[in-house]
């Protein structure tokens, strides 16, 4: 499995690449010159101030959008050429998200939700269960299975879209300030759900204001208008 | 009052930010209303209101009945048998239609329709007063009184140019010097129900008919409209028991005369042949007015639910539900008045067209259509109970805000309203259910209509050209001086190189239909057999138009003044001769001769819905010639022939004109189009309402896709493929669609079997029609589901993720 392969392998890297937003005649570079290698098993996070393109760099690593130019590899093959259907098909299989707003879908269940990128995958109905399930009990939602988002707490939703996020079993997990809309203690949760999937083997990526969850990472990268300015390992907590 | 008014002007504003939406919905909207008004008002003027002539309620139609129920004109004697018993009546007028030469100085004469009348034709209508001159009286028709015509104002304008010293001076009609004695009043006009407007009334007693006393003793000849005059308080019934027994009273003194009597109201008969079509009309255009509002009513909810922000915010400001669905009524209803004005223009202008379109009998009594003030009220007031019953789901459901899940945001995000997606479902459904009933009918009816286009005609119409020819005057009531005038005639054109036969009849097919019934010799005569139509034809007609004789022989020019003879259609044969026609001996009602069937000939089809004769008798015309007859000529060069129709006529007699000429193939063509009116009015509301439930279900799919793109989003971010989330759009509104095709198929079919009970020859069924219009419909709703969703899908996800 991706999750116990050598823990220095790249798994992704982008070079040279750029981000420009057009709108009304406005020009945003959202992203200038990024090069970035993240290897199988790391825990990076991206910090820097609101506006310097942290969800930008995230979406160009999710492969929810291209880059303008740029190039980008995955897992060793350039991605920034293909189509919408390939990219659709790597997100699904090796992409996990985790969102600040959680992006549940409101009018399917618990389980629905978690079970969404399996159903894309065409699994037979009995594996998607029992992987559905098992990631559901990794985040101690599983009494919640046929409950509809609304009637969760934040922190539950989260905690669900976590589930989602990994029933797949991912390359990487992708989180944009998963704990900003939650208060500490379910921010704490949540946090310490993604050390132990690291523990477990995960490449994950996060994107955080807060000082303290970015010092669980072993890698912090900081980002100021659209550039990477800096880019350390610290140690162990 | 001040929130009223600052409801108004915040409406007017946002309406003017999106000045295009609300521009096409008014336009839309004053379309269909006005066309809805002015159906209305033409309903209300034709059929709801009574005849413009003084106590309308009393006039009636007198209709002689014979064996089978069968309605007939009277004949004169009847006529006279019921002026003389009647004590419920207080006139009586008899009228026959006659096509008359009026000679002008300098110019060819002109074929003029009036009428022949016995009795007291203008009492009887309750007209007193002429615009100029006087009216003819009860007195006028005396046998041997003066020649006296009275013309109608727009004959005396037009033709005369509105000479006031035409009253008292003579004009020639058919070769003959009229006295004129009136000109009728302005607003006076009359043509009997199903015939021509006349243009001049003359006593019959002084037309070219008094030669025929016979027809005064012919109880027989049944060719007068009778229109009566009840006296005040005598009902119909009253009146029609009093005409029963005279009736009876009538046959019991002529024993082979059986007849009866039907009374039927003038203002019945006149609309007869027009209310269903006024009627299915207004419910067509009221249909499509629904449709249009319908899909206002789905626009709006787009409208309003791109402004829940805005609503939101208010709400939790401090407004009521209810002073929010107040502000989104007012705009409502706003928008359909503005409309109203825009619809009575509309209106306005579509009156004269459906008048004439539906109305041809009702014009003939110059019934005046105008809108009427209180039918412009009443669409206002439609209008704004439209803009109050469908602007009110919009608002209610938009304002139907649970303001903590907006809070909760994926939850409220990406929940579509399932009651908006409810009603907005439950509005494109029916829509689609009307579109796909109205595109069935039209299927069915256009399916009718090719099938009787494709029917064989039985004969050849194609490089004939007829012309109506009019040898009316006096030396021509002489049946030998008349059948050598078309003698010469065809003898003209068969001299050209260019024509290759020539013959005359009656009338020209498809036209005329002249039943009458007639005696076999040795046959027991119940019920009566009848020729549908009857034609006095020359030697060769039946060549002329390719007609095969099956058996037996043409007419020849030594019938002429040989033994009376007959040719009959095969379906005739078959009917009432037991399949062996030839040798039979025939007398017609109208005749004491008995004539021999010579030949069999072919049978002739009538394209168009619900007339299709067959059985049919051919006299030669030289036995019993009429004065008007039409010329067929089969040429290699038509439209010389069309050209050189007159001068030809002229160069046998200069003073006989030709009242019209023209190719028998367009002839056949605007037949068969007249009578399928309907069902080309009935395919353009089919597109309408097609064009309008395609839109219907676009506004829903956009809605649709609009409430879910949050979803959208996560769906493609969690790696759906693109199709795939296209396709859960499309499903779920095509489910919506196809509720509704069902509803509309379901619907079509009962309309369909209703109609073909009501209308001989209409398909009850058409397997190619109601197995692909539901695909039709089905291809199109899925293709306006498909773009708004593929418009969705086209934006990267991240873009909708990042929304807020
Ligand atoms: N779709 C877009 N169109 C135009 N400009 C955009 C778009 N998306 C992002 N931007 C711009 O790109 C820049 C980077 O945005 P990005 O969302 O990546 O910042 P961020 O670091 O995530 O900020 P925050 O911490 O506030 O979330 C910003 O200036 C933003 O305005
Ligand atoms: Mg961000």
């Amino acid at each position: 499995m991706d999750g116990e392969s050598e823990p220095e392998a790249e798994l992704l890297r982008l070079s040279g690449i750029r981000k420009v937003f057009w709108s009304d005649d406005l020009e945003t570079h959202a992203l200038s010159d990024v090069h970035l290698e993240i290897a199988r098993g790391e825990y990076v996070a991206i910090e820097g101030p609101s506006g310097s393109g942290k969800t930008t760099l995230l979406s160009i690593l999710g492969l929810l959008e291209p880059p303008t130019s740029g190039e980008h590899w995955f897992q060793g093959r350039p991605v920034q050429h293909l189509s919408a259907r390939e990219r659709a098909r790597i997100r699904n299989r090796e992409i996990g998200f985790i969102f600040q707003n959680f992006n549940l879908i409101g009018d399917l269940t618990v389980y629905e939700n978690a079970e969404l990128p399996l159903l894309y995958r065409g699994l037979s109905s009995g594996e998607r269960r029992e992987r559905v399930l098992s990631a559901l009990e990794r985040v101690q939602m599983a009494h919640t299975v046929s409950h509809l988002p609304s009637q969760l707490s934040g922190g539950q939703q989260q905690r669900v879209a976590v589930a989602r996020a990994v029933a797949g079993a991912p390359a990487v997990l992708l989180a944009d300030e998963p704990t900003g809309s939650l208060d500490s203690k379910s921010g704490d949760g949540v946090m310490d759900l993604l050390d132990e999937l690291h523990a477990a083997g995960t490449t994950i990526c996060i994107v955080t204001h807060n000082h303290d969850y970015a010092r669980r990472a072993r890698r912090a990268i900081h980002l100021f208008d659209g550039r990477v300015v800096d880019d350390q390992a610290h140690s162990a907590v | 009052m001040a929130q009223l008014w600052a409801d108004l002007r915040f409406a007017l504003r946002s309406m003017g930010r999106r000045w295009k939406f609300f521009a096409l919905s008014i336009a839309m909207l004053a379309v269909s209303l006005g066309a809805t008004t002015a159906m209305f008002g033409l309903a209300r003027s034709l059929l709801l209101s009574p005849l413009p002539l003084p106590a309308s309620e009393q006039l009636s139609v007198l209709w002689t009945l014979r064996a089978e129920e069968q309605r007939f004109k009277a004949s004169l004697p009847d006529f006279y048998d019921y002026r003389a018993r009647t004590r419920t009546l207080s006139h009586l007028a008899g009228v026959r239609s006659w096509l008359f030469a009026l000679s002008l100085p300098d110019r060819p004469a002109v074929g003029v329709s009036g009428d022949h009348v016995v009795g007291d034709f203008f009492g009887t209508l309750g007209v007193t007063r002429a615009l100029h001159g006087r009216l003819l009286t009860k007195e006028d028709d005396t046998p041997g009184g003066p020649r006296v015509v009275v013309l109608s104002e727009s004959l005396w304008r037009d033709a005369f140019g509105a000479d006031p010293n035409l009253v008292g001076g003579t004009i020639q009609l058919d070769g003959t010097p009229y006295t004129v004695v009136g000109v009728t009043p302005e607003d006076f006009a009359f043509g009997f129900p199903g015939q021509i407007r006349s243009s001049l009334w003359v006593p019959l007693s002084v037309g070219p008919l008094e030669y025929a006393a016979e027809i005064r003793e012919a109880r027989d000849r049944h060719e007068f409209n009778v229109i009566v005059r009840r006296k005040p308080g005598i009902t119909e019934a009253r009146a029609q028991a009093e005409l029963a027994a005279s009736a009876a009273g009538i046959t019991a003194e002529h024993p082979t005369h059986r007849i009866g009597v039907r009374l039927e109201n003038l203002h019945t008969e006149a609309v007869r042949t027009s209310r269903e079509l006024i009627w299915g009309l207004f419910a067509a255009v009221g249909l499509v007015f629904l449709l249009v509002c319908s899909n206002l009513a789905s626009l709006l909810m787009s409208h309003n639910h791109a402004r829940r922000g805005e609503l939101s915010l208010r709400s939790a400001l401090g407004a009521s539900r209810l002073t929010l669905v107040r502000q989104l009524l007012t705009e409502a209803v706003l928008l359909y008045a503005l409309s109203v004005p825009l619809a009575a223009l509309v209106a306005h202008n579509l009156l004269g067209l459906f008048y004439q379109f539906t109305a041809t009998d009702l014009a003939l009594l110059g019934i005046p259509v105008k809108l009427e003030l209180s039918t412009l009220a009443g669409s206002l007031l439609v209008s704004l109970l439209a803009g109050l019953s469908f602007g009110a789901p919009p608002a209610l459901s938009a304002t139907r805000l649970e303001l903590a899940p907006m809070l909760k945001e994926s939850a409220a995000a990406a929940s579509p309203g399932a009651s908006q997606r409810r009603m907005r479902s439950a509005l494109a459904m029916a829509q689609i259910a009307i579109a796909q009933a109205l595109v069935l009918c039209t299927g069915l009816s256009i399916e009718t209509l090719v099938r009787q286009l494709e029917a064989p005609l039985g004969f050849e119409p194609k490089n004939v050209v007829v012309g109506a020819v009019l040898a009316s005057k006096n030396e021509y009531l002489d049946p030998v001086r008349v059948s050598t005038f078309y003698d010469r005639v065809i003898e003209k054109f068969l001299a050209l190189p260019y024509v290759e036969a020539a013959a005359i009849n009656n009338s020209a097919p498809p036209h005329d239909f002249e039943s009458i019934y007639f005696e076999i010799e040795g046959q027991g005569s119940e019920p009566k057999p009848m020729f549908e139509q009857h034609d006095r034809i020359s030697p060769g007609y039946f060549g002329t138009l390719a007609i095969p004789l099956l058996s037996g022989r043409d007419f020849s020019v030594a019938d002429a003044g040989g033994p009376p003879v007959l040719i009959v259609s095969k379906s005739a044969e078959d009917r009432y001769f037991g399949g062996h026609a030839l040798g039979s001996r025939v007398r017609l009602d109208n005749e004491k001769v008995t004539r021999e069937v010579v030949g069999v000939v072919g049978d002739i089809h009538r394209p168009g819905l619900g007339r299709s004769t067959r059985i049919e008798g051919y006299l030669p015309y030289a036995q019993s010639p009429f004065q008007s007859m039409r010329v067929l000529v089969k040429t290699s060069e038509p439209e010389r022939v069309r050209f050189e129709f007159q001068k030809l006529v002229s160069s046998v007699d200069p003073e006989v004109p030709v009242v019209e000429a023209w190719p028998l193939e367009a002839g056949v063509t605007w037949y068969a189009i007249g009578r399928s009116l309907a069902t080309y009015l009935l395919a353009v509301f089919s597109i309408t309402a097609l064009f309008l439930a395609t839109l219907g279900t676009y506004g829903l799919a956009s809605h649709l896709t609009q409430q879910r793109t949050r979803e959208i989003g996560i769906r493609m971010a969690l790696g759906s493929p693109p199709l795939s989330v296209c396709w859960l759009i499309v499903r779920s509104g095509l489910s919506t669609v196809a509720i509704g095709v069902a509803i509309g198929w379901v619907l079509a079919l009962a309309a369909g079997q209703a109609l073909s009970r009501f209308v001989p020859d209409a398909l009850a069924f058409d397997t190619f029609w109601f197995a692909t219009a539901p695909l039709v419909l089905l291809v199109s709703a899925a293709l306006a589901c498909f773009f708004p969703a593929w418009n969705a899908v086209r934006i990267s996800p991240a873009a909708t993720l990042r929304r807020p």
